[in-house]
């Protein structure tokens, strides 16, 4: 499957405009075929710490980040929404803000898998949480939601 | 009419507000308990919680799941036990629209030295919603960041 730069736009539009999106602050930094990277900065109700994020905004911000990646390789027009998700949490995520990389692993006809670093970023970039997730990809003439 | 079940804001008896409110859940909530067991929670899906057709987005399920399992995991350990969460899996069989209320139902498997063990499900009417495992370390109190 392919895509052009109109539909990555269309892609960035529907999402950024996500209610979800704007409730958890998530912003997109970059959005080519098949990759994806998003921001979260922290905020006092993303954690019980200062500095510090909890698991669950991460947990959104690394699904939400991978499904925009795989919706990238669909044709103008497709969607996905989210079959299953598994995230490892691999230190405290302490940081000014989270930065969320995906990238496709396999683009299939059906199913889109994607796997997604999520760093936490004070002077440095740490490897806080890394997540894989399997979408179900939804052509046109199916299509009911723009990302799940 | 909307029929009682998804009237916006209505919360069904047996429900009140959950137990363990932070910051984060008043972003994503308000999440409610059930008065007789706080291992199982309700949420109203509203226009937040959803993409621009209405469904809800998996991302916040998975935010809901990870703090009732976290909370259900920490009520069954000793006290003064901190818990982060290590892993999460989660399956979704089905889905949810605006005005749907939700309900998650979290067990915990094992609470052992280093590490806890703990499932949901989540359900609207019946339908199953989500499947979720999660896996929590024991902490200092002082790193218990996550749940």
């Amino acid at each position: 499957m392919s895509t052009d730069s109109g539909f990555r736009h269309d892609v960035a539009d529907a999402v950024f405009q996500l209610p979800v999106a704007t409730a958890f602050g998530f912003t997109f930094h970059q959005l080519a075929d098949g990759h994806a990277e998003t921001h979260l900065p922290w905020r006092a109700d993303h954690s019980h710490i200062p500095g510090a994020f909890q698991a669950s905004p991460i947990a959104t911000l690394a699904d939400f980040t991978g499904v925009a990646a795989g919706v990238t390789l669909l044709p103008a027009g497709g969607t996905a929404a989210t079959v299953d998700y598994t995230a490892k949490f691999l230190t405290e995520a302490r940081g000014a803000h989270l930065i969320a990389r995906a990238r496709v692993l396999r683009p299939g006809s059906t199913l889109t898998v994607a796997a997604v670093d999520v760093y936490a970023v004070a002077d440095t970039e740490t490897l806080c949480a890394t997540a894989l997730v399997t979408m179900r990809n939804l052509v046109p003439s199916s299509a009911v939601n723009i990302t799940s | 009419m909307s029929p009682p079940s998804r009237i916006p804001g209505h919360v069904p008896d047996g429900f009140v507000a959950y137990s363990h409110p932070s910051r984060y859940l008043e972003l994503i909530g308000p999440l409610y308990e059930q008065d007789d067991d706080p291992a199982v929670v309700g949420l109203r899906i509203d226009e937040r919680h959803t993409n621009a057709r209405g469904f809800l987005h998996a991302g916040v399920l998975v935010a809901v799941a990870d703090v009732l399992m976290g909370h259900t995991a920490h009520s069954a350990a000793p006290p003064d036990t901190g818990l982060v969460t290590a892993t999460l899996t989660t399956d979704f069989p089905g889905s949810a629209q605006v005005g749907d209320w939700v309900t998650g139902h979290a067990t915990t498997r094992r609470v052992g030295r280093r590490l806890a063990f703990t499932a949901c499900e989540f359900h609207t009417d019946d339908r199953l919603l989500l499947t979720a495992s999660g896996v929590f370390a024991v902490v200092t109190a002082a790193r218990s960041t996550n749940s």
